[in-house]
């Protein structure tokens, strides 16, 4: 009796699974407008019979990128917590869809938009790209190569590239990139003409840690260094080890090698470091660039990882701050 | 003071100083600056670079160290002889995590009211949590009891912490690494807060210690001698709760220097309460600062929290310690209970069925938005029905790990995350993303069975001289949990970014669960049904008592050995497939029990329906309550299984 109803289950849910195979796929859309097309990301080529429409993004990054390109995305993650963090024209428009978290979108949400593509970020979504894929084409991108000749500017050109690709804005993309390199020549000069004292700098962002302040402190391959490098300065911070995310931690201890650079800072407004912690402790006090007034605020939303609107922002933010101060 | 011991103390003495003045200067040259030791001697007189770095961030990291180890250590020996019991410990009674949540809860909610050191409220949450134990674990203090009630009211407590952090992201940002305790400092302010509190509780500990002396000897002795008992147990708890509250609001939780140090100090022979107060407060000192060292050695640079650095030398410690308690109880002949009434499977079987089937309707046509009852429309069908499917699979699979061992171990309390298989499942996930950085997180289940697999070998070689005596296993599992979750932070801060999705893995996620999932599950469910339907049996037999058992022909060795290994096996299977899911193995048999009695068949049966029902209903709150976004539903499944367990413990007298 027992044991006939223990099978009776199983078998119940073995016939649910048996089911599941024969649903396949839905079929890809057909007949839509233009010409196939292939985009390469990490979980390798992804084509689309057309380019896309619809765009579902998971990640800040990459909506940045279709924003640079003028499309908006259908539906995005985490919109809200973006809008603090991310501060670049043209903003995101009131349509887009929330679909979750980046961490863990709702599935639902994305398919209910029936995108025709969806973007994501390897170090978050591999784990449910078979879910993703039976939804859209999904291409994911890793924006932290392990390769260490790939520095993490070439990868978001490469990247912005493949996802203007996507949805047929190749020539836009061009454009953005031409433009971005004309206006470097005019930060450099800008820079240039200023005779600051010294062309040395580190770039940090910082954030409380357990009750002490951390302080990321950018490598060289970082997109954020490179965009330093373009406009004429100099990074002088060269990490004991390859940091794949592009940045090192330090605490103010660490600091003090650096002193003699000029200090690019960014760092939330309601967690201001310099205001609270590090204000009257002697050891920050009596760094160089502190006595002699050679730090500058980038302000609170300026977005170090971002795509080339990203960049553009961190680029006018740095000649404005240095050239002014 | 008799000769003997006068030179014990001396060697304590002296050996803890030298030790402790070895580890401070490692301790003062380690940092981001680097300098040598010559440097720093030669510099440190002298205004300029070194000094303030030396002033400013090292001293104050090293005093605050000591101070913190000190006060933790005093407060362990004091609730050590408060409990009658040799696993108390600020760590081990829930104190900290009590006073931790409370922190939390003031930083989210009243963000700059409390200061820098919000000691308030981590007292209030010490005091909550210590009375919390005491109420629950009954007058007799039974050291199993006592150390099995704390670490539940710590699991509630953290998982409520993990909640808030994960509602409330950006506002606890900072609170991660202080969670599990850590040393930084960049100023005197800590010090000069927890200084004076610390030095004046630990005179009253010195003061008290006469009185504990004689309150050792017994409370009717004690009070016959003319001694307030209620009075010197009153302040006695007030001093030991104080001073681990003072240390939380400034370093955070710190586990383990509690129980360790007092422990060490009566190892090395000395006795009387105001030499072991005296001695506990050095040797407390010694091992923090020897812990920071470490943990700055691991990882240069980086910060290891210092919390996890003692729990990872404390949890091989408590196993040991556990081992040697659970020596000198009595063979533990516990009845796990049930009604004696038991409802007839023919009746409670369908009702069961029906309620599953009105929670499955609902989960599969609500989405926290609208209702859908079209299930075979894509959007549901890939999405929705695969996820509440696996979701219930598991959930029956974790309540047949349940059944088993709590069946086998004739332990109340016995479940796959109580035994430590879940933590150290965790951790060996983590190891794999440490050494494999670039890993797939659908390798990660191969980590998780090597864990899993470790925790049930030191179990079996542990216990086995035992006879598995269900107290002993129990305790180890206390440890490895222990090790299991201080391995994973250290392995945390190694591993840095690629944590994002293992974090939210080893919270335990039923999400995105496709077909494959489905069909997974349903293979690995079919593959071990038998063999747990085959031992149901023999765990009949088992609970007549081990001497009974033998004689009605029962191989109790062989027996309890399988059992274990199936009962690990189903859980490590569970695991692999929604990552560290606790308490449902444990709670869901306990309803079982008071429905359809001890039987152990019917048993399995109603406890699988019913494991499978609360995890469907956990995916299903923690799918709508915030969507579009998602509670992992093992942080639902703890926020509603601890305050059962509680129950449970209050009825268990």
């Amino acid at each position: 009796m027992k044991r006939k109803w223990m099978l009776l289950i199983v078998a119940v849910l073995l016939v649910l699974a048996a089911c599941s195979s024969a649903e396949d796929n839905a079929t890809t859309e057909e007949g839509a407008a233009g010409n196939p097309v292939t985009i390469a990301g990490t979980n390798g080529e992804v084509k689309l019979d057309a380019p896309a429409k619809k765009v579902v993004v998971l990640e800040w990054t990459y909506a940045e990128d279709l924003l640079a390109v003028g499309v908006q995305p259908a539906g995005m993650a985490d919109i809200a917590d973006y809008g603090n963090y991310v501060n670049i024209e043209p903003q995101l428009d009131e349509t887009v869809v929330d679909v979750g978290g980046r961490q863990e979108p709702n599935l639902e949400a994305i398919a209910a938009i029936e995108p025709d593509l969806i973007i994501g970020v390897s170090f978050r979504h591999d784990a449910m790209l078979a879910e993703l894929e039976t939804i859209a084409p999904t291409v994911i991108f890793n924006p932290y190569p392990e390769d260490e000749n790939i520095d993490l500017y070439q990868e978001m050109e490469t990247t912005f590239k493949e996802i203007a690709k996507a949805v047929d804005k190749t020539a836009e993309a061009e454009q953005v990139l031409a433009d971005l390199e004309k206006e470097y020549d005019e930060s450099a000069s800008a820079i240039e003409a200023a005779n600051l004292k010294t062309k040395d700098v580190i770039l940090t962002l910082a954030y409380t840690g357990p009750q002490a302040p951390e302080i990321r402190v950018f490598t060289p391959n970082s997109m954020a260094s490179i965009i330093l490098e373009r406009i004429g300065l100099n990074n002088v911070h060269q990490p004991d080890q390859f940091e794949v995310f592009g940045s090192s931690t330090f605490n103010v201890e660490g600091l003090v090698k650096y002193e003699n650079a000029n200090y690019l800072y960014t760092v939330p407004d309601e967690d201001n470091i310099y205001e609270n912690q590090l204000k009257g402790n002697p050891v920050w006090e009596n760094l160089a660039f502190v006595k002699e007034d050679r730090t500058y605020d980038l302000g609170a939303d300026t977005w170090l990882y971002g795509g080339p609107l990203s960049a553009k922002t961190l680029m006018d933010q740095i000649t404005t701050v240095m050239v002014n101060k | 003071m008799p000769g003997k011991l006068k030179q014990k103390s001396f060697v304590s003495l002296t050996g803890g100083f030298f030790l402790l003045l070895a580890l401070s200067v490692i301790h003062l040259t380690q940092g981001q600056a680097d300098y040598t030791i010559s440097e720093l001697l030669t510099g440190v007189w002298t205004e300029g670079r070194i000094q303030d770095i030396v002033t400013s961030l090292r001293l104050p990291r090293l005093v605050i160290g000591m101070i913190a180890g000190g006060a933790l250590a005093v407060s362990g020996a004091v609730l050590q002889t408060l409990t009658n019991n040799p696993l108390a410990s600020p760590g081990t009674l829930g104190i900290n995590a009590g006073a931790f949540f409370f922190v939390v809860i003031s930083t989210i909610f009243f963000p700059g009211a409390l200061g820098d050191f919000p000691f308030i409220t981590a007292l209030l949450g010490a005091v909550l949590s210590s009375a919390l134990v005491v109420g629950l674990a009954g007058k007799a203090m039974e050291p199993v009891r006592v150390a099995l009630t704390g670490m539940i009211i710590s699991l509630l407590f953290s998982s409520l912490t993990g909640a808030l952090q994960l509602l409330f992201e950006n506002e606890t940002n900072g609170l991660f690494l202080w969670g599990s305790g850590t040393l930084v400092q960049l100023n005197w302010e800590g010090v000069q807060f927890a200084a004076p509190v610390v030095l004046m509780l630990f005179i009253g500990a010195l003061l008290l210690a006469k009185p504990m002396d004689i309150l050792s000897l017994g409370e009717d002795i004690a009070s016959s001698l003319g001694q307030n008992v209620q009075a010197v147990k009153l302040i006695a708890w007030g001093v030991a709760i104080i001073l681990s509250a003072a240390v939380v609001s400034v370093v955070g939780p710190i586990g383990f220097i509690g129980l360790m140090a007092p422990h060490i100090v009566r190892m090395m022979g000395i006795r009387g309460h105001l030499q072991v107060f005296i001695h506990s407060f050095l040797w407390g000192s010694v091992m923090l600062i020897g812990a920071d060292v470490l943990g700055r050695l691991i990882q240069p640079g980086q910060e290891v929290p210092v919390g996890a650095m003692t729990a990872l030398v404390g949890g091989p410690w408590l196993l040991y310690l556990a081992w040697k308690t659970a020596k000198s109880l009595k063979r533990g002949d516990r009845q796990v209970g049930g009604t004696t009434k038991p409802i007839r499977l023919s009746v409670l079987t369908p009702i069961l069925i029906a309620i599953i089937a009105v929670v499955m309707i609902l989960a599969l046509s609500f989405n926290g938005a609208a209702w859908n009852f079209a299930w075979l429309e894509p959007v549901v069908w890939n999405f929705r029905v695969p996820r509440v499917l696996t979701s219930f699979i598991v959930g029956v699979m974790l309540a047949i790990t349940g059944v088993i061992l709590q069946g086998v171990l004739r332990n109340p309390l016995a479940d796959a995350s109580v035994l430590g298989v879940t933590s150290m499942a965790g951790a060996g996930a983590m190891l794999l993303l440490v050494i494999f950085p670039a890993i797939p997180a659908v390798y990660l289940p191969l980590g998780a069975t090597l864990g899993a697999a470790l925790a049930l070998g030191t179990i079996l070689v542990t216990a086995w001289k035992n006879n598995f005596q269900p107290m002993l296993v129990a305790l180890m599992g206390i440890a490895i949990s222990a090790f299991g979750s201080a391995a994973t932070q250290v392995f945390v801060v190694k591993a840095k970014l690629a944590v994002a999705s293992a974090l939210v893995w080893l919270s335990g996620s039923t999400y995105a669960k496709g077909w494959d999932d489905v069909q997974f599950a349903l293979l690995l469910f079919a593959l071990f049904i038998w063999p747990a339907i085959y031992i149901t049996r023999s765990l009949d037999t088992l609970t007549f008592g081990d001497d009974v058992a033998a004689g009605l022909g029962l191989d109790i060795r062989s027996t309890r050995v399988w059992a274990l290994v199936i009962g690990v096996a189903i859980s490590t299977a569970a695991v692999s497939i929604v990552g560290t899911i606790g308490f449902i193995g444990l709670v869901a048999p306990h309803i079982a029990r008071r429905l359809v009695g001890f039987r152990h068949l019917p048993l399995m049966l109603s406890s699988g329906l019913i494991g499978g029902l609360l995890l469907v209903a956990a995916d299903f709150i923690g799918r709508i309550l915030i969507a579009p976004k998602d509670i992992p539903s093992g942080l639902i499944v703890a926020l509603i299984g601890t305050p059962y367990l509680l129950y449970l413990l209050r009825k268990m007298k």
